[in-house]
């Protein structure tokens, strides 16, 4: 476009066309050509400028910018940031920027202009450049942040700021930050919970982040201060997305649950946790194929954990409401707790009973308004949530409103106990009890004070029964008040006699003790008992219906079927199996079909090594494949039944595909034919064309 | 804790399924689950890839519970594994011929709330063979997809009987 019609363009726009000077405004219109490189102007320049009216130049001069803007810089601008390098385009930004407003500033006219005109010019810049230059400006700043070299990154800032690009140039270099941050928290504390990240995360912070970015920018303390909250809310984030895992990992995990006490600032943090914990243990734990056991102990970790991150127990109080409605519906709780309670050995909950013996005290005062120090409960408390600091124990108590539940199966527990003590020693029983009182009320515990007291009291009166007569050797008893111990369940079955005179007799003797008064016998209680066998001798502690089922053994080699025993001790079959398969375990008898015998001798027997003398080298190569494959008989027999009559190849190779590390498949196709072929003379299997499971 | 992955990332088919890493995964879970099945060999119960090179097909086989109408019969069912079990159901269907409430006669088609909307990821194999196992002795009359089946077994167990040894076939090669 040549000057004349440019020229011509700007006289129809401008109405103020007439009053203009034209040799002024030539000379100052030839001075702004924006085809020429920008010199200073002339003297004569600026007082042909002074003559005009600034405004109408101005905006002739605007309107030329624009439209040569759109046709030269626009496209040049498009084709610099395809070379991929920011620096290149932030000299071509400068260079554009100073090519359009260098030679109006110099005229001196007036500033409102100067910074209309740079504005102008900054927002066609910001429109010229592509989508894909925000990008590559953020990675510019992340090199530069991470590799500590911030040199091009600052000149990059400092001249897309010149040109007035602020807004753009910092939203990049906000994003870059964030990046930076949440990429490093990301890789160097994930999943590592054992050491804080909070102060490793400040310090690197404060020596790499800020240092690079006060290079490049000036910070203020706002910013600053931003950075760090950026931090920190990006340590949250990471914590709160493992925070199952974390928990899980209690007490190993204790630091990481001090950096989440650290960086949960804001109430959206809070709330994420709380979200995020329940999503999570909802998938991973409150499901019916987690074992009760396992959602206790979880229970218990949860709650040592929102502890440490909040002490005050807002956010425990939510998290741990669906685990306890979910504990409230399992059937075992309450007996898995107590067993806890009660330091069961097998239990691994037992070191609670520990936390038992110490007093807890049941304050929950409500608000104390007359407290200097007292605080509103935050706003996401819930609104039954009440302050009351419970430790373990008083938390697994709560889990069900009332404590009814609890003193029922601890009665339970006691009965079963103090019927399985000999001697009548209590002692260890009654430090236990002792120890739950701190827990529940003396009325609660009254029935369970009378169980010992019941069972001290026994030993009195059995010593006077056993002073008066000598006969009834090892015979003792438990005299119980039925009305405070839980009623005894028994199945009903016969004594053997001798046993039966016993009890009549010490029935008869405990009248006489104390007249007016006469004994219900239960067949509950232990024996001890030693079975002399031809090889060995063994000793039991057994309950009284395994000790009447032994004996009947006692004077037969033969064996019996369960339904002559059941018959003879009285009792339905379910009861005799319930007692014969204690005694198939302890190796006593051994089942055959469905007859019982005696095990007199034990296995290693002499038949064994006969064999072993007679065929030694057979022997082995037969043990060796049994060694070697004998592992996948299971698998060979569930193929066979499964798939049908198969060749051996086939066998060979499914069992190649499924060799694993635990269970190598390392034999030959040979080793496989004598093995399978050893388990056809067995009759396991049987072979025409192909191997089958003999039916 | 793995990381959970959610159920509808995991919508691909199955050629797919196996050659990406939730395929990897499938058949690493069904491999665990088949050891799990050979170590402990319920009683009754069995089943077993139908070949090496796709773990995602099995047979089975169930045997009849004690005291109920199937005693001592043995029937051959399928299991098809989706590639993104196990959370998704696979599909199971009796192949042998079944006269039972539950069970379609023509198709085979199993109706088991567990292979349906209750499914979850902690069933396996061996759940899901004694769940059907225990369906043969407790049928579900309320839904049946065989309704003369479920009217007989309250109305007339001879003719029930009669009903099932009739459609019986024993498993051959």
């Amino acid at each position: 476009m040549n000057k004349q019609t440019r020229l011509k363009q700007v006289f129809k726009a401008n109405k103020h066309l007439n009053l203009i000077d034209s040799k002024a405004w030539n000379i100052v219109w030839d001075y702004l050509n924006l085809d020429q490189y920008p010199l200073p102007p002339s003297k004569e320049i600026k007082i042909a400028f002074a003559s005009l009216d600034p405004s109408s130049v101005f905006s002739a001069y605007s309107s030329a910018v624009h439209s040569h803007f759109l046709k030269n810089a626009s496209p040049l601008l498009t084709h610099q940031s395809c070379d991929n390098d920011v620096c290149n385009l932030a000299n071509t930004v400068n260079v554009v920027k100073v090519h359009y407003v260098q030679r109006w500033i110099a005229l001196n006219g007036p500033p409102a202009h100067n910074q209309k005109l740079l504005d102008a010019c900054s927002a066609l810049i910001e429109v010229s450049l592509p989508s894909e230059i925000e990008q590559m400006t953020t990675d510019l700043y992340i090199h530069a942040i991470e590799a500590r070299n911030p040199e091009r990154a600052r000149t990059v800032y400092s001249v897309f700021r010149e040109c007035g690009l602020h807004t753009f140039s910092d939203s990049c270099l906000t994003s870059a930050v964030k990046h930076t941050v949440t990429s490093h928290v990301t890789n160097s504390y994930r999943k590592t919970w054992d050491s804080s990240a909070y102060d490793d995360l400040m310090y690197w912070i404060f020596n790499v982040v800020v240092s690079s970015l006060s290079y490049i920018t000036d910070l203020k303390e706002s910013e600053l201060n931003a950075v760090n909250d950026l931090a920190c809310d990006a340590l949250a984030a990471l914590r709160i997305e493992e925070i199952y895992d974390i928990v899980c990992k209690m007490p190993q995990s204790e630091p990481a649950l001090n950096d989440l006490s650290a960086t949960l600032r804001t109430p959206k943090l809070r709330l994420d946790l709380v979200n995020t914990f329940l999503s999570q243990s909802s998938i991973s734990l409150l499901r019916a194929g987690i074992p009760t056991l396992e959602i206790i102990c979880r229970y218990i970790a949860t709650m040592e954990a929102f502890r440490r991150i909040e002490p005050r127990g807002v956010l425990l109080d939510r998290v741990a409401r669906p685990i306890r409605n979910y504990l409230r519906e399992r059937s075992d709780t309450v007996s898995l707790i107590v067993a806890g309670m009660l330091n069961r050995e097998d239990s691994p909950i037992s070191y609670i009973s520990e936390s038992i013996k110490k007093k807890q005290a049941y304050r929950d005062t409500g608000d104390d308004y007359n407290d200097p120090a007292w605080v509103p409960d935050p706003v996401d408390a819930a609104p039954d949530f009440s302050s009351s600091q419970m430790d373990i124990v008083g938390s697994l108590l709560n889990i069900f409103e009332s404590n009814d539940v609890f003193i029922r199966e601890i009665s339970n527990c006691l009965a079963s106990d103090l019927l399985k003590v000999r001697e009548y020693d209590v002692n260890t029983l009654e430090s236990q009890l002792k120890a739950l009182r701190n827990r529940f009320s003396e009325a609660a515990m009254q029935s369970c004070n009378i169980m010992i007291w019941d069972v001290q009291e026994s030993a009195a009166t059995d010593a006077h029964i056993h002073q008066s007569s000598d006969d009834l050797s090892v015979f003792h008893s438990h005299i119980i008040s039925r009305y405070f111990w839980p009623s005894l369940k028994e199945e009903p079955y016969r004594l053997p006699q001798f046993i039966e005179a016993l009890q009549e007799q010490y029935g008869v003797r405990y009248s006489e003790y104390k007249p007016l008064r006469k004994l219900k016998w239960y067949g509950v209680g232990s024996v001890a008992i030693s079975l002399e066998l031809q090889d060995r001798t063994c000793a039991f502690n057994v309950t009284p219906l395994q000790a009447s089922f032994i004996l009947l053994f006692e004077d037969t080699a033969e064996g019996m079927t369960l339904d002559t025993i059941s018959q003879k001790l009285g009792c339905t079959k379910r009861v005799a199996e319930g007692a014969a398969s204690f005694w198939v375990k302890e190796g006593i008898l051994t089942q055959n079909g469905t007859i019982y015998t005696v095990v007199e001798t034990t296995q290693d027997d002499s038949d064994a090594v006969m064999e072993e003398d007679v065929e030694v080298e057979p022997k082995d190569e037969a043990q060796e494949l049994r060694d070697s494959l004998g592992a996948f008989k299971p698998f060979i027999s569930a193929m066979l039944t499964n798939l049908g009559r198969l060749p051996a190849d086939r066998i060979h190779a499914f069992l190649s595909s499924l060799s694993s590390d635990e269970n190598p498949y390392r034999s030959s196709k040979q080793e496989l034919i004598k093995y399978l072929d050893m388990l056809v003379e067995e009759d396991f299997l049987e072979f025409d064309k192909g191997y089958k499971v003999r039916k | 804790m793995e990381t959970v992955r959610s159920p509808s990332k995991l919508s691909n088919s199955h050629l797919e399924a196996q050659k990406g890493p939730e395929g990897h995964m499938v058949t690493k879970r069904l491999q665990s689950e088949l050891m799990q099945l050979m170590m402990s060999s319920p009683p009754g119960i069995s089943a077993f890839p139908t070949s090496d090179s796709n773990i995602l097909e099995w047979n089975g086989t169930i045997t009849g519970p004690e005291d109920t109408h199937y005693e001592n019969l043995t029937f051959r069912i399928s299991l098809s594994f989706p590639g993104n079990y196990p959370y998704a159901a696979p599909t199971i269907k009796f192949v042998s011929p079944m006269w039972h409430p539950n069970v379609d006669l023509a198709s085979g088609q199993i109706c088991l709330d567990i292979l349906k909307e209750k499914w979850s990821a902690v069933y396996n194999v061996q759940t899901i063979l004694l769940s059907l196992q225990s369906l043969l002795g407790e049928p579900n009359n309320k839904s049946p997809l065989n309704p003369y089946a479920a009217n007989l077994w309250d109305t007339n167990p001879k003719t029930y009987k009669q009903k099932v040894m009739e459609h019986y076939q024993e498993i051959t090669d």
